[in-house]
């Protein structure tokens, strides 16, 4: 592993990424108790430009703008693992049964994964909120259950080439069962490629919440970076920062994860690094 | 003989995904919160409790979940799709009215972004450390990682307010003509800052995808035999390598058009662009499933149509499919 | 007596470097050779020796960062190197052609082998679509593939190994070439279809006088096709003489090293071995070579002048010469022989 940790920090790009999500957790962990305002107060005259006063600006409502940001963070970075979690779980576990089992499992699965890759994720998305209400559950779930076939068709692949090699065979001889080679055998070496997708899902899913509450189907009581920009639009040319500076924060959290995934990537195998 | 098979083949399959979809249309209109009749009766203002079985019945809602279901289908593949409880117009004929500017923008966007993508992806591939292949690795990170709304909605503020070159919603300036060139032109005029936005995203994919398999190409044997012969470099650039290198290029574009219809939804709610993502929004704001129902149905065909041309165009370009049959 | 006529090709002194991290690499060390009309010259030697970027150098096809770093090389006294890059692609496929030794790979999977074919006589001759692949069709019929008329239009991946080389050789022959270079045309091919395709370049040879530059490491392909050969090592040239000469009465003891892996078993070894002949060691970094006789360090006849100088080719035989101090030395007494 320690060849591969350096090949990471040789990565200016990952490192740099690392460092940038770092100081958002912490932003999202210790900001609120620094940062003494809260989200949704009316704290100052609307549309207030970034100033002494107020560092990000208001939103028209007078709300503070950093404030959003700050309390923000939490949210979205919490249903962004939280989704990723659901994600990584069912397409692991759809993956994993196709690619071990094959034969008509794997044609039935794969199936299904070509169907919900049909389905326009964010339509699916509505539609899922529409019935089921905007919650924070809802939209954790509903983010897994759209997102999960490029897991699903990864998994199968690692599992597929795997599943020949010699130690698969040695742990059968030994009488170990199914679901013990899945999981303790094949599990564990294909594990490389899915951590560096995971890490990208994390990015997919914060994409995917803001898109959500842009458009006004989060959850109505928390308030998300995705969440600020929607309420500013009708007012974006008159309190620009309102939407820019929630946007940024995306940008950001999203860039240093794909950084990361990058790094990792890297750093899992040196011997396909393009230059 | 084998392509006719394999036409078929891919039909039925794409047949097969449709009807999927309408199952799980109907699965999700009867878990949607209230009961249709209810509603309905709500809408015209009350309703005495005869009056309220006579709508269910007239909509089949004292029937078998299996007849219910058989119809259903019958009605979506005649084209009924129902009437939208908000519009109180066929569903099928609020679609028909807005594809053609989702397609023109989704299109538009996509072929942008394969065209340009391919561009600067072959520059890059031929200078490996020069600044297009700098660009694109940015460019890659950028469009991947900023959300598209918020890319659009800083092109509006910038290119829209701050330097006014381009209208700001709409897809039609009030009171402008209705047909002709001139019509054309305007369209164009407020195609231009949704589609840029939608398509940075996949320009992003795209460049750095061709990036990638023309690096792979450039190194193969063939491309040194053909310099071998005495060709001139632009041919062996951009017909020996470029055919092979667009293979990977052709297969990420079937993969996109899905995600392009989800990005539609964002990038129209942001321009005001009067398609069907807007349409969808609508119908989620306002609780009106047999439209959106209608919708998700209608975009799944769509993806599965675009999903099979791709296929073919795949097998257009890499003779090695069509024998593999 | 007349002047000697300009020789088809003549390669003076030429030199092409690799700058790598662990310093320049010189991949070819002052070659000299020459190649008359419808010749046959044998390049022969070890992966890695240089063989290979002869030919790229003559068609000016050195991939980066390699470069040409030095000498001449002249196509009927014109010269090659100073030529415009318009002029060395008129000259690609035209003039001088070239197969390479894994036909899957070097033709273009997209493509039939009748477009790669015709593709080739559009570029360099004035001739129709239907010309062009009329003469397509007499090229896989000179090269004997069965049913030219289908295979023609047939991709890479439908033809056998054997097929494709002999494609490749139709299209290498297309526009006539005074002279083809043959990059280990057979390696990748089973031992059969090898004597098919050595047959077929014999015939070939016959009826269009092409010369040919055959580069290869079987020892047994020069014997057969080769009227001249040439021994090359790390990058230099070792051994230049006919090929009876140098194949009876090797000058060089790499030379000599290359013939007894060779040899037959039945053939009876100066001192009885019986295990398979080989040289021990292996190729030096092309980095890293001293001032010695390059070869110094594998040598069963290693003397104390060869590690001290580098021995010039010397005359050993009728057109035949050899680098090496025992051509003009003669070995050392046992004694005096180190290791």
């Amino acid at each position: 592993m320690n060849s591969g940790w350096r090949l990471f920090v040789a990565n200016k790009g990952s490192v740099g990424g690392a460092l940038v999500l770092c100081a958002i957790m912490l932003a999202a962990l210790v900001g609120p108790f620094v940062y003494d305002v809260l989200p949704f107060d009316m704290v100052s005259a609307p549309m207030t430009p970034p100033g002494a006063e107020l560092p990000l600006g208001s939103d028209y409502l007078g709300r503070d703008v950093l404030a959003g940001i700050l309390h923000g963070a939490r949210v979205t970075l919490a249903i962004g693992i939280a989704a990723t979690l659901c994600t990584v779980f069912i397409g692991l576990t759809i993956g994993a049964v196709a690619g071990f089992y094959g034969k008509w499992v794997d044609t039935l699965l794969m199936r299904v994964t070509e169907f919900f890759q049909v389905l326009p994720p964010i339509l699916l998305a509505m539609v899922l909120v529409g019935v089921f209400g905007p919650s924070i559950t809802t939209i954790i779930l509903v983010i897994g259950a759209v997102s999960w076939p490029s897991i699903a068709r990864l998994t199968r692949a690692e599992f597929l080439r795997i599943k020949e090699r010699e130690y698969v065979l040695a742990g059968r001889a030994i009488g170990a069962g199914n679901l013990r080679i899945m999981l303790r055998i094949i599990l564990p070496n294909a594990l490389p490629p899915l951590i560096v997708s995971a890490a990208l899902t994390v990015g997919v899913a914060i994409l995917f919440e803001s898109g959500l509450s842009f458009i006004g189907l989060g959850d109505p009581d928390v308030i998300s970076w995705g969440y600020m920009i929607g309420n500013s639009r009708d007012k974006m040319f008159d309190s620009w920062w309102a939407v820019m500076f929630p946007g940024l924060a995306i940008f950001l959290t999203v860039l240093s994860l794909s950084l990361i995934g990058d790094g990792l990537n890297d750093a899992f195998n040196p011997k396909l690094r393009a230059r | 003989m084998k392509t006719v098979g394999y036409i078929l083949q891919r039909l039925l399959y794409g047949a097969v995904i449709v009807i999927a979809v309408l199952v799980l249309n109907f699965l999700l209109l009867r878990l949607a919160p209230g009961d249709i009749a209810d509603t309905l009766a709500v809408q015209a203002g009350g309703a005495t409790q005869e009056q309220i079985t006579e709508i269910r019945r007239s909509l089949g809602l004292d029937r078998g979940v299996a007849v219910q279901l058989a119809a259903y289908l019958g009605q979506m593949l005649k084209g009924n799709m129902g009437t939208s409880l908000y519009y109180n117009q066929p569903v099928l004929q609020l679609i028909q009215d807005r594809i053609p500017a989702t397609l023109a923008l989704v299109i538009t966007a996509l072929l942008l972004a394969i065209f340009v993508g391919t561009l600067l992806g072959v520059s890059a591939a031929r200078n490996p450390r020069g600044w297009i292949s700098n660009l694109v690795t940015v460019l890659s990170l950028v469009g991947f990682s900023a959300p598209v709304f918020w890319s659009g909605i800083m092109m509006l503020i910038a290119f829209a307010y701050w330097i006014p070159l381009f209208p700001a919603s709409g897809m039609y300036d009030v009171g402008a003509p209705a047909t002709g060139f001139m019509a054309f032109a305007q369209i164009l005029h407020h195609l231009v800052l949704p589609a840029v936005s939608l398509m940075l995203v996949y320009l992003a994919q795209y460049s750095r995808q061709a990036r990638a398999s023309m690096l792979d190409v450039l190194g193969a044997d063939y491309v040194r035999t053909a310099r071998a012969k005495g060709l001139a470099e632009r041919v062996v650039i951009y017909k020996h390598a470029l055919k092979n290198a667009l293979i990977p290029v052709v297969t990420l574009a079937g993969l996109q058009f899905s995600q392009a219809l989800a990005g539609a939804v964002l990038v129209e709610t942001v321009f005001n662009w009067p398609g069907l993502g807007r349409l969808a929004l609508d119908a989620v704001l306002n609780r009106d499933f047999p439209l959106l129902l209608g919708i998700l149905f209608v975009s799944a065909v769509l993806v599965v149509i675009v999903n099979i041309i791709t296929d073919f165009s795949y097998r257009l370009l890499d003779p090695r499919i069509r024998s593999a049959g | 007596m007349d002047d000697t006529p300009v020789p088809l090709l003549q390669i003076s002194d030429l030199s092409v470097e690799f700058p790598t991290s662990a310093g320049v690499a010189h991949v070819l060390d002052r070659i000299s050779f020459t190649l008359g009309d419808g010749e046959t010259l044998g390049i022969v030697g070890e992966s890695g020796c240089g063989k290979s970027m002869t030919a790229l150098a003559i068609l000016r096809l050195v991939p980066s960062p390699g470069h040409i770093a030095g000498g001449e090389i002249r196509l009927r006294g014109e010269d090659l190197l100073a030529a415009s890059e318009e002029r060395i692609r008129d000259v690609r496929g035209n003039a001088i052609s070239m197969i390479f030794q894994e036909p899957m790979t070097a033709l273009n999977p997209v493509f039939t082998i009748g477009q790669q074919i015709t593709e080739t006589i559009r570029r360099h001759q004035a001739k129709s679509a239907a010309e062009a692949r009329a003469a397509a069709l007499e090229l896989l019929r000179a090269v004997e593939i069965p049913e030219p008329q289908s295979r023609i239009d047939q991709y890479p991946h439908q033809l056998s190994g054997g097929m494709r080389q002999r494609a490749m050789i139709a299209m290498a022959l297309a526009c006539q070439p005074g002279i083809l270079i043959a990059d280990e045309p057979t390696t990748a091919l089973d031992v059969t279809t090898q004597a098919q395709i050595f047959d077929l370049m014999r015939e070939l040879r016959a009826k269009f006088g092409t010369a040919i530059i055959l580069i290869t490491h079987n020892m047994g392909a020069i014997a057969e096709l080769a009227d001249r050969v040439m021994v090359m090592y790390a990058g230099r040239k070792v051994e230049e003489g006919s090929v009876a000469e140098v194949l009876a009465r090797p000058g060089h003891p790499y030379t000599q090293g290359l013939l007894e892996c060779v040899l037959h078993v039945e053939e009876e070894m100066p001192d009885e071995r019986e295990t398979l002949a080989e040289i021990p060691g292996m190729v030096p970094a092309l980095t890293g070579i001293g001032r010695g006789c390059v070869f110094a360090p594998r040598c069963s006849f290693v003397m104390r002048h060869c590690r001290e100088e580098s021995p010039s080719l010397f005359v050993v035989g009728e057109a035949h010469t050899a680098a090496c101090w025992l051509a003009v030395e003669g070995p050392d007494r046992p004694e005096e022989n180190s290791r």
